[in-house]
């Protein structure tokens, strides 16, 4: 029944909303959303160059796209982007499940132990990973060989570049991923499974007619959070692989970067940014729906 | 101190009526329950009061000045909630003091108001504390004491017993109204409990889909009520409805099942549909009468509550001392024609 | 041993060791890390890695102190405060109107609010648009640029926390006060703020951990080394040290310093608030 803080003055007072909000829409607007918006403005005209601010319109996005470079960028970066999204949702889900039935004490450690990669830089997390994992003065290798594998340089291919590439985003955002969907299944009422017991469902019937109907809002959550963050991700491409071998770790997100601000290429780089920028827009889109979908 | 009134007064949310053309005068030092079924509009009605809702169309007035488009704390009205609503993160005295301090009264009136109010509700020893570690009751104290320090113009209570158990509610019950009656306090009380209705109004309202049915005393609404609505709301065990035909004579009425009722004094024109309503204390079982058979028996210790069935119909009869009847007896019910409510079949409306 | 005590063991040592497992893995680069700060040189490079070190030294420590580091850490101190003031002030008080008021245009500030959640994470998309937009307001290498941009990034996700704090609290709070006689912004800071603190923690600290980890933009948004925050001072290390990684693990160690103690004091409320929808990756 309640229509406001106190609606009496409702009338006269519908302008204090926007008053309060009035700071916070000034920045996001200026300082989030119209660089975007400005971004795609200036991205329809020569940047550098003889003619700087001459209109070019739509053709640098044709050549954009068409160079043989943009698909190349667009496989590893889907690789990418995919691979760590199902790595990390589904190592996520298996630790959450496995945490929720420990005691809490025990599920509080393991809790604050997988969300401590989340809450560092993705600059240190990408050299600890590198250090740890990677390096053959690190510990992992010297582990290997000390139960007798072969200690290997992943970057001595594209496909074990790509792999612990994929390895430290996982390893940087499991936390994350643990974390939201623990916290959906606390969400799941109990009675269920007692009722879904009574009428003879056994553990893995429990988990597909239950957990996983009553967990499709935090999958679908985590998994486009975590696919926005994959996706746009500078700073593990650039440290735990360069990129390389062969630009097969470039993804669209470290090409951009390194367009703009090693080879200065702003043109190029503005262009993948708006393409990369449409892409982001669509998964935003699907994340407003969920969370929209989740508080309701 | 004040005097409330309301003037037309109507809310509505886009095409659905809360609150529907209400006239309504509150004096001076009174105090007005407004009672009804839950969704009836009474809180809004009192939050209207309070400045907490808004007003459609009509105006309301505290002493002749139209507090319409006041904020609440222009109103100099103090309010004690259902929940309490006290701060969970101030100590008692604190909640208590608040109100003053943000009328910026001086430090020692807040204290000697606030020592004041604490005597008077028994909370001196806990002003320290914060609310988590209070009783329930005392819990309700604080609310009142945070009224009572204002010294308003008048108090609005929103079913503040609602959420104290059966013996507390009692007592706050008479301590309120021993506490009005004192300070003489213009007050504004909701609850959907006929009973506190009943024991603390000097006037009651009893409302209904957003209207008032009748305003009265407690006890003139109890004796004359003014439709068939005010009769089964206001009484308890229930008033007994029954349909009926007006005989003839115009002073008496047959039901279908051909049970003759007096219809007393009312002027009825024969053939004219009726609902005759009797309550179950004025029912007599005795040597003459209508004859009956007892179908169920409660005893509540302290009077018995029988259910008879007489030509066809089921009549609740409440005996005011413990007698011990069975299943299957045959009885004799008398009905004082002094005792009877006519009611219009079409309206509802009292004949 | 009887049946039942053996499945109790074995489910006890699989729990052991799957903990292990996910502490290891999670855990290990970050202990390897901090241990191998403390190595001499020479033991660091030694071929194979010894688990323990021999003795502690300090000398990377003091490597890495004279590289400007210290300065970009305070740097990065400075503009995180700013965040976390800025974003606690503005979003509470955004909140507060989103949660209990009702303005034209209010479901178009929470469509900015909520996708700007995610968007603010689109760092590599907007980093360009930003550098040329920022550039052309003539605030690039300036010293308001970074706190400004971090405000923006870190902002729909306090007002987002703070919402759902506020909205779990009584509306009847809010009418008490009202009759008592506070208005909107003194109910707020008075009443209905002291009641979020927890919200109000993890609000600080997602703010307080985006302005300290953030890289991209500090990276291009700032040329001039004085305004240079501490993960770009960690990344322009890598090149200078190259492999030689005593000083690069004392900097890591000491990015994550900050972050290691607001975990200790607010782990619970971070992982709360995490949980209430504060979703960023």
């Amino acid at each position: 029944m309640t229509t406001g803080a106190y609606p009496a003055a409702n009338r006269r007072r519908t302008d204090y909303g926007m008053l309060y909000v009035a700071p916070t829409v000034l920045l996001l607007i200026l300082l989030l959303y119209g660089p975007a918006v400005s971004g795609f403005w200036q991205s329809l005209f020569r940047l550098d160059g003889a003619d700087a601010g001459a209109f070019v319109g739509l053709d640098v996005y044709g050549k954009v796209l068409a160079e043989p470079g943009f698909g190349k960028v667009v496989l590893s970066t889907t690789l990418f982007v995919v691979g760590s999204v199902i790595g990390t949702v589904g190592l996520g889900l298996a630790i959450a499940l496995y945490v929720n039935s420990l005691e809490e004490a025990t599920a509080r450690i393991l809790q604050i132990g997988v969300i401590i990669p989340w809450a560092i830089s993705s600059v240190v997390g990408a050299l600890l990973f590198r250090w740890f994992y990677m390096s053959d003065l690190g510990l992992f290798q010297g582990m290997l060989r000390g139960f007798g594998l072969p200690a290997f340089d992943p970057m001595s291919t594209q496909a074990g570049a790509m792999t612990a590439l994929i390895l430290s985003a996982v390893w940087k955002k499991l936390g994350f991923a643990v974390i939201l969907l623990l916290s959906g299944l606390k969400a799941i009422p109990h009675d269920y499974y007692e009722a879904a017991r009574i009428d003879g469902a056994g553990a893995f019937a429990r988990f597909r007619e239950i957990t996983v109907p009553m967990l499709t809002g935090p999958l679908l959550i985590s998994s486009v959070v975590l696919g926005i963050a994959d996706l746009n991700t500078v700073e593990l491409p650039l440290i735990v692989t360069g990129g390389g071998p062969l630009d097969s770790t470039t993804t669209v997100a470290l090409s951009i970067y390194q367009k703009a601000f090693s080879q200065y290429d702003l043109q190029r780089a503005i262009t993948l940014a708006i393409i990369t920028f449409l892409v982001n827009i669509v998964l935003v889109g699907l994340y407003v729906r969920s969370v929209r979908g989740q508080s309701e | 101190m004040a005097h409330i009134s309301f003037e037309n007064v109507s809310k509505s949310y886009s095409t659905l009526n809360v609150i529907r053309d209400i006239n309504l005068d509150i004096h001076d030092g009174e105090m007005l329950i407004l009672v009804g079924p839950s969704g009836c509009g009474k809180s809004t009605l009192l939050r209207m009061i309070a400045g907490l809702e808004s007003v459609s169309s009509g105006a309301i007035r505290i002493d002749d000045r139209v507090v319409n488009d006041l904020d609440p704390r222009d109103r100099d009205i103090a309010m004690v909630f259902q929940s309490y609503a006290l701060y969970p993160h101030k100590t008692v005295l604190e909640n208590i003091t608040f109100g003053l301090r943000m009328r910026r009264m001086a430090g020692d009136e807040i204290l000697r108001r606030a020592k004041q109010a604490s005597m008077a509700l028994g909370l001196d020893a806990y002003l320290d504390r914060y609310p988590r570690q209070l009783s329930g009751g005392q819990r309700q104290r604080v609310a009142m004491g945070r009224a009572l320090v204002r010294e308003p113009k008048a108090f609005l209570f929103d079913e503040p017993l609602s959420n104290l158990d059966a013996q507390l509610r009692v007592q706050m019950r008479m301590e309120i109204r021993a506490l009005q009656q004192k300070l003489g306090v213009t007050s504004v009380y909701v609850t959907h409990d006929q009973i506190e209705a009943m024991t603390m109004g000097d006037k009651i309202a009893v409302m209904n889909r957003g209207g008032i049915e009748q305003i009265g005393t407690p006890l003139d609404i109890y004796d004359r009520p003014a439709n068939e609505f005010v009769a089964t709301f206001i009484g308890s065990p229930m008033i007994n409805l029954l349909d009926a035909e007006v005989r003839g004579d115009g002073r008496s009425a047959v039901t279908p099942g051909g049970l003759v009722l007096p219809t007393g004094t009312a002027a009825l024109s024969p053939g004219e549909k009726v609902r005759i309503g009797i309550r179950p204390e004025h029912v007599r079982l005795g040597d003459d009468g209508a004859p009956g058979i007892v179908e169920a028996v409660e005893q509540t210790g302290l009077d018995t509550l029988v259910l008879v069935r007489t030509s066809g119909t089921a009549m609740r009869v409440l005996i005011r001392e413990r007698r011990y009847m069975e299943r299957g007896q045959k009885v004799l019910l008398s009905l004082p024609p002094a005792d009877m409510h006519v009611f219009s079949s079409d309206t509802g409306a009292r004949r | 041993m009887s049946a039942a005590m053996s499945r109790k063991l074995r489910s006890r040592l699989s729990l052991i060791a799957f903990s292990a497992f996910i502490l290891i893995f999670n855990l290990g680069p970050i202990l390897w890390g901090i241990l191998g700060s403390l190595r001499p040189r020479e033991e660091i490079m030694r071929f194979p890695p010894q688990p323990l070190p021999s003795s502690l030294s300090l000398e990377h420590y003091a490597a890495i102190a004279e590289s400007g580091f210290l300065g970009a850490a305070r740097n990065s101190l400075i503009y995180a405060a700013i965040t976390v003031v800025v974003a606690l002030v503005a979003g509470s008080i955004a909140a507060y109107a989103l949660d209990r008021l009702r303005f034209a245009g209010k479901a178009v500030v929470m469509f900015l609010v909520i996708a700007g959640i995610p968007l603010a994470s689109g760092a590599a998309a907007l980093i360009v648009p930003s550098y040329l937009y920022m550039t052309s307001l003539g605030l690039s290498d300036t010293p308001w640029v970074l706190p400004l941009v971090y405000i923006a990034y870190n902002l729909p996700t306090a007002v987002w926390v703070l919402k759902g704090a506020l909205g779990g609290l009584s509306r009847e709070l809010d009418e008490a006060a009202a009759i008592d006689g506070a208005g909107r912004l003194r109910t707020l800071f008075e009443i209905l703020l002291p009641l979020c603190k927890p919200a109000i923690g993890a609000a600080a600290l997602f703010c307080f951990v985006g302005a300290w980890n953030e890289f991209v933009a500090g990276s291009v948004l700032v040329d001039n080394p004085d305004l240079r925050p501490v993960q770009v001072s960690i990344y322009q290390n890598m090149g200078y040290f190259g492999r030689d990684w005593g000083p690069l693990l004392a900097a890591a160690t000491l990015a994550i310093l900050p972050i290691i103690a607001a975990f200790l004091v607010f782990g619970r409320l971070l992982i709360a608030g995490l949980t209430k929808g504060a979703v960023k990756g």
